[in-house]
């Protein structure tokens, strides 16, 4: 039997490489075509949730929410209700308002965020019902932790079914179709000749949080009780039903206290890769 | 330890001459499209000929002065489309290493498109540590493509793509100072 057809690609997205890997009995050009399906939707996603793009729904919300009740697009009320229910079983150490600590890091631009941090608000004065958005005290909310997730989810679904396997692979948060037994590689810079360790996959989505790419004394993940930056040399990988809950709780696990609960109650599981390669079952 | 010394040494001479580049082996390398797919997933079935540019030390210094970005080859293969845009395939410098790319430029010299071809990686920050460099001395190409059979999927933190964007300033100015004349 002839192998079954299969095309492979990657374009710069989400501010790093996105690689699609597709397979189905199909032609060539047909699996292009489905390809440019997938690049379109995380295209599409990246627009509405940028937080420096002024066209962005996100951007609009940043400037408009504290004055008044926004309408939000399905997608986005999607992202912002996980983030809060995430918020809320962590007592708010996962907070999507802290973009302006990012900002003064110099890890988001800041062409919108001269906010005095001490009258802002955090996640407790978003109010959202009805797909409607409003902030009790001026907030900037930043997606960088979820929203990569979600795009890779809503390229997946636009597909998956159409094809007998579909990879989708957003500079480490990935989604698999045929994840039952795939091994993957998690990043653990310095250790031994790959850089790398190999783990099994526990579920259809992969999201891993590391701040060994960051500049020294840079991070991109903000203790929302202390407004410190948050070095930890261990990478932490989370597998989850989805790429949007995957890439959100690796952050939760960094911050939460009682992270193997919030976790479990997500139907996730996470590792923690030490920089010497050693792996740590969070539950465990 | 006299041995250490030479090999240490030997690194560092290598690395300077740029002697090492078939010896310092990629650890992350994965191909994507052929050349033809990425033509057809950019311009579908839009015909095209062969246009391949050779650019003057003149139009390689303008290109570089326009875009901010160095011009190391004054050759280009690139392919003109019936409508008067381009299919370009060329290469941008990583983090350390080249990344295979093909791009299409619409008739006003607009990116229409990218595709990666080939992605490869050395390990970031290692390489400048010179004793992680020594164990890859004497290595050929078959361990590039044990590596490159073996990667099948990786997480980590996300790695910039920020190097596309001085390809894409540099294509874009090839089209204002060269391309859009021919």
């Amino acid at each position: 039997m002839p192998p079954i057809p299969s095309i492979k690609r990657c374009k710069p997205l989400l501010g790093t490489y996105v690689s699609v890997y597709l397979s189905a009995e199909m032609n060539t050009a047909t699996l292009i075509d489905l390809g440019n399906l997938v690049f379109d939707e995380i295209e599409e996603i990246e627009k509405m949730m940028s937080f420096h793009n002024p066209e962005s729904e996100l951007y609009y919300l940043n400037r408009e929410a504290a004055s008044h009740p926004c309408e939000l697009s399905d997608d986005m009320s999607v992202v912002l209700m996980t983030a809060l229910q995430l918020s809320k079983q962590t007592n708010g150490r996962y907070d999507i308002s802290i973009a302006p600590e990012l900002v003064n890091q110099g890890l988001l631009p800041g062409n919108q965020a001269s906010m005095d941090v001490s009258e802002r608000g955090n996640w407790q004065d978003i109010t959202l019902i009805d797909n409607r958005l409003y902030f009790e005290k001026p907030l900037l909310l930043d997606l960088g932790g979820i929203a990569k997730g979600y795009a890779v989810d809503k390229a997946f679904l636009a597909i998956s079914e159409q094809v007998g396997d579909v990879i989708i692979n957003a500079g480490g948060d990935l989604r698999m179709k045929q994840w039952q037994g795939k091994d993957v590689e998690i990043k653990t810079p310095g250790f031994g000749e790959s850089g790398s360790v190999n783990v099994t996959m526990q579920g259809p989505a992969l999201a891993t949080t590391a701040s060994y790419y960051m500049e020294k004394n840079l991070s991109a993940i903000v203790d929302p009780e202390t407004k410190q930056l948050v070095h930890d040399p261990r990478s932490i990988s989370v597998f989850a039903p989805n790429c949007m809950v995957a890439d959100a709780l690796t952050k939760v696990v960094l911050l939460a206290e009682n992270p193997a609960d919030i976790v479990g109650s997500m139907h996730a599981s996470a590792l923690l890769v030490e920089p010497n390669g050693a792996i740590r079952n969070l539950s465990l | 330890m006299n041995f250490k010394m030479k090999s240490k040494s030997f690194v560092k001479i290598a690395v300077i001459l740029g002697l090492t580049q078939s010896q310092i082996t990629p650890l992350y390398a994965e191909t994507f499209l052929t050349v033809e797919q990425a033509r057809q997933a950019l311009w579908a079935d839009m015909s095209m000929v062969p246009s391949n540019v050779e650019l003057s030390k003149a139009q390689m210094k303008a290109i570089a002065k326009a875009s901010n970005v160095r011009v190391s080859r004054s050759r280009l293969n690139a392919w003109k489309t019936a409508d008067g845009g381009w299919f370009i395939v060329d290469q941008v410098v990583g983090k350390h290493e080249m990344i295979d790319m093909a791009v299409a430029l619409d008739a006003t010299g607009k990116v229409k498109g990218i595709e990666v071809l080939t992605y490869r990686e050395t390990y970031g920050d290692e390489v400048k540590n010179h004793k992680w460099l020594a164990q890859f001395l004497g290595r050929g190409n078959e361990e590039y493509l044990k590596l490159d059979k073996q990667i099948k999927n990786i997480s980590g933190a996300t790695l910039s793509c920020r190097h596309i964007t001085d390809g894409v300033n540099r294509w874009t100015h090839t089209w204002d100072q060269v391309l859009q004349h021919i």
